[in-house]
């Protein structure tokens, strides 16, 4: 072979061999470490002053959840912004820890930095009507006002709060030994719900706007009335509540046999009612309206509870109003007429399923036009499901409470470094 | 060389390789012949090595002396995979557990491969070339590991290492025939192809539950895995034409086959671990609470996989551009789109929403593909040669079906280099052959057969391919 032969060769072979090796290395995959993980403790049943005492004996002892995420342990100096998060309806204190895997969820999301580090308090809002509506019930007596099924408004703001104050490492200023509610205090603490707990945050945040700096909930009931046209609100579920207990309109007698136990809605209707309209037979009450009333619990010496339907499914208006009252809409506009800004210095969102078993879509939609119209900002985001799993009133919380998160996160201010 | 002499080497020679043929460990889907891959693959027109088997049998009928040759190659196919996949669309995305946005490899392999042939030349055979040649017409092996249940999921079984998976081997041991039926002008040949496949084929599926189960619960990831083996028959013909002293037009087909691989389905299903969604469950649907309390369902069934491949049809023309420089194209056409779908059994009609036949259908829907090559073969003296080629081929695969299970991503540019080295009676050569695959990006997750069940994998993919090939021929 003559030389030039012998190097051009010797030149194609040494490029590609060069070329080939460089396809040859072994790539190595990512390693997929789990994330740190947080704890949840469950903390012992803790007494309730504002429990103590109610009518129908349910004891003011309640169980509580907090999370503690990645750190809390080790970082011994180190304060955190806290989440008061609330249940639904049926549920307890271990709802967001077992059902719906907040632990999971918070750890994944500090572990990508999507959320700071923060306490996550998850209180015992139910009762034995299967939920409290984290409501103040009280019913008047002959001579006084008593708590019916307790206290569960003064509960979470006065006991709750000042035990976590005092038992975990939250951020707030101090003045000698009194914990101040002051600034610092309102813009490390932060209040959400689901449900029944998503209505409880949005009452709470409005009764106590100087505590919270931001409020959220997942498929509330925010409008009893609905919008007085097209949707009732809550009265849509008037039908389905006599459905339940197989009661024909008009029939007085059977009407007095309905119960809690004959199904979903029966059970929250006359929850509700025990928290917001529990049966007195107290003297200014007109008369002519204790017949249509429904009694309740009646071996507790006459108590009650009163539903808002008579047994013809018609509105009964003293106790719609006492319900109104409660109500997150009539509440809001109320304060507006005083002049009032409902939610003061408070950053707002909630959301809902797009196929809410509840209808509760329709309060979100509705809750939704009155806070754009009277110029507070907020963010509603509306669920969709896929294919064959519809956004329902629960089975997307995993993904909601994400989000919940990710707001409440960005809410509190950034962490000292 | 007597006649005897030299069908006890070409024994010797394709016992020897058949040893090595079994030893040789992971195969990869490559070119067939040195020669033919430094081309580009434009060798329809050409035909003029052992190779011609695969490419255009008629190009034995032109051959002076026999030939034994075997080709040993090594190819490193590097895919990457970044997944996007959500379930829901819009706004309303949710995550399923395929790691989204973090860039996945398989288990990368160089896989060793060996083509052989022979082509006998005897006067004794009235003008008729036989030839044998083996070679590996569809090679896959890939193994991913692109999924995990999410957070809070808690199975208390693990998974398997890889969910997608596949391992396909398909031989072709290729007896051949070929004549001159017009002297210096036309030959024409045949070959049958003996196929014999090996299938590993493993396809995580998401079994979706109940609207009631609250997420991560909805789907329980299952395991099918299905092993088998089997047998194809086809054959190939072709034409060669010399229209010139200078110009060669070859026309070949192969004809499609159908492998049916008899083995075996295992089917596992992986619990989540929740007690208090098990009791809830209980409460408030018929589901039996064990489905929620980890563990793992798995069952083993007889099972047939059918897999159609495609017929091709070519045309290549050859031109002697010069007395050192050679010209070839290629155009062929492969009908893909025979391949529509893959059938796992379930083992039995699985009692939750979703599946409810035993039978778990995997659209493929490949589509049919145009291939253009080109080469060219310079001689700057008697004993080397070099070698160049390029092809064009788009990729079969559309988006509704595409997944790492399969590594025909995009469209392919192959470049090729060569060198040949004559020595006497034996020649030697090498080829290199690059492909890049066009990136592709595929946005929507395709539900295409309506069981339930998404047929594709949305993301990045990307791949690139390295592949050596050499030669050592010995003409006699």
């Amino acid at each position: 072979m003559r030389k030039d032969h012998k190097k051009i060769l010797f030149i194609a072979l040494s490029l590609v061999l060069l070329f080939s090796l460089g396809g040859c290395t072994k790539r190595s995959n990512p390693v997929k470490a789990p994330p740190l993980q947080g704890k949840i403790w469950i903390i012992g049943p803790i007494n309730s002053p504002a429990l103590e005492g109610n009518v129908i004996g349910d004891p003011a002892m309640k169980g509580l959840s907090v999370y503690t995420p990645p750190g809390y342990q080790e970082e011994l100096r180190r304060k955190y912004p806290v989440l008061y998060l609330l249940h639904g309806f049926g549920g307890d204190e271990t709802t967001f820890g077992d059902i719906y895997n907040l632990r999971e969820v918070a750890d994944e999301l500090i572990d990508q930095g999507e959320i700071q580090p923060m306490i996550i308090v998850m209180p015992n809002g139910s009762n034995q009507f299967g939920g409290s509506f984290y409501t103040n019930s009280m019913v008047l007596s002959a001579v006084d006002t008593v708590t019916y099924a307790g206290y569960y408004e003064d509960y979470i703001v006065k006991d709750l709060m000042a035990y976590i104050d005092q038992n975990f490492r939250v951020i707030y200023n101090k003045e000698g030994q009194e914990i101040l509610k002051d600034s610092t205090y309102k813009a490390n603490r932060a209040i959400s719900g689901h449900s029944m707990g998503g209505y409880g945050a949005f009452k709470i945040a409005m009764d106590y706007d100087s505590f919270f700096c931001s409020v959220s909930a997942m498929s509330a009931p925010l409008t009893f009335e609905g919008d007085g046209t097209n949707f009732r609100g809550i009265l849509e579920w008037i039908d389905g509540v006599f459905a339940e207990n197989d009661v024909n309109k008009g029939d007085s007698a059977a009407y007095r046999t309905m119960t809690p136990n004959a199904g979903h809605l029966s059970a929250k209707m006359f929850a509700m009612a025990a928290a917001f309209s529990p049966h007195t037979s107290a003297p200014y009450y007109p008369s002519d309206h204790r017949d249509t009333t429904f009694r309740f619990l009646e071996r507790l010496g006459g108590w009650g509870v009163d539903i808002p339907v008579d047994w013809n499914g018609e509105l009964v208006d003293w106790i719609w109003e006492r319900w109104l009252e409660n109500d997150i809409q009539t509440k809001f506009l109320s304060l507006l007429e005083q002049g009032e800004e409902p939610f003061e210095d408070m950053e707002i969102y909630f959301d809902c399923a797009n196929q809410d078993e509840l209808l509760l879509q329709y309060h979100a939609r509705i809750f939704q036009q009155l806070l754009a119209g009277s110029g507070i900002n907020h963010i509603y985001r509306e669920y969709q499901g896929y294919d064959n799993y519809p956004a329902g009133h629960h089975n997307l919380i995993y993904d909601r409470l994400a989000e919940v998160l990710k707001f409440h996160s960005g809410c509190f201010p950034e962490p000292e470094e | 060389m007597k006649l005897k002499l030299k069908l006890s080497i070409l024994s010797f020679i394709l016992t020897l390789l058949s040893y090595v043929v079994v030893q040789a460990g992971g195969l990869t889907f490559s070119e067939v012949g040195t020669k033919a891959t430094g081309l580009g693959g434009a060798f329809r027109g050409l035909a003029d090595d052992w190779s011609a088997c695969f490419w255009n049998p008629a190009g034995l009928a032109d051959f002076e002396r026999s030939e034994v040759s075997i080709t040993p190659y090594v190819t490193s196919r590097r895919p990457t995979y970044i997944p996007d996949v959500f379930l829901g669309q819009g706004e309303n995305l949710y995550e399923v557990g395929f790691n989204n946005g973090m860039k996945w490899y398989p288990d990368d392999e160089n896989l060793l491969g060996v083509n052989f042939g022979a082509v006998l030349k005897l006067d004794q055979l009235k003008g008729f070339v036989p030839g044998f040649a083996f070679f590996i017409p569809y090679d896959v092996q890939y193994a991913w590991d692109v999924y995990d249940p999410l957070p809070g999921y808690d199975n208390s079984v693990s998974l398997p290492e890889y969910n997608y998976e596949t391992d396909l081997l398909i031989l072709d041991f290729h007896p051949t025939l070929a004549k001159e039926v017009i002297p210096d002008k036309l030959s024409l040949g045949a070959g049958v192809s003996i196929l014999k496949g090996d299938l590993l084929f493993r396809k995580l599926s998401l079994v979706p539950t109940d609207s009631l189960i609250p997420r991560p619960y909805e789907n329980f990831p299952m395991d099918p895995t299905f092993e088998g083996d089997g047998w194809g028959v086809g054959f190939n013909m072709g034409v060669l034409l010399k229209l010139t002293p200078k110009v060669k037009l070859g026309v070949s087909v192969r004809s499609p086959v159908d492998i049916e691989f008899s083995g075996t389905t295992d089917l596992e299903v992986f619990l989540p671990d929740n007690e208090a969604v098990a009791q809830e469950m209980a409460e408030q649907s018929d589901y039996p609470d064990s489905l929620f309390l980890g563990g793992k369902l798995a069952t083993s069934v007889d099972d047939e996989i059918t897999l159609s491949l495609p017929a091709d049809f070519g045309a290549g023309i050859s031109y002697q551009y010069s007395e050192k420089l050679m010209l070839v194209f290629d155009v062929s056409w492969a009908n893909w789109s025979r391949l529509e779908e893959v059938k796992v059994k379930s083992g039995w009609a699985f009692p939750f929403v979703g599946i409810p036949d035993s039978v778990i259908t995997h659209p493929l829907k490949w589509e049919d593909v145009t291939r253009f090559s080109l080469g060219c073969e310079y001689q700057p003296s008697e004993k080397v040669v070099l070698r160049g080629g390029y092809y064009f081929e788009p990729s079969p695969i559309p988006d509704n079906s595409l997944t790492p299970l399969f590594p025909d991503i995009g469209d392919k540019n192959g470049i090729s280099l060569g060198v040949g080295l004559s020595l006497g009676s034996f020649d030697l050569a090498y080829a290199y052959q690059y492909i890049d695959f066009k990136e592709r990006t595929v946005k929507t997750l395709a539900y295409t057969n309506g069981d339930l069940q998404f047929d594709n994998l949305p993301g990045l993919y990307r791949m690139d391919s390295h592949a050596s090939y050499f030669s050592l021929s010995y003409h006699f």
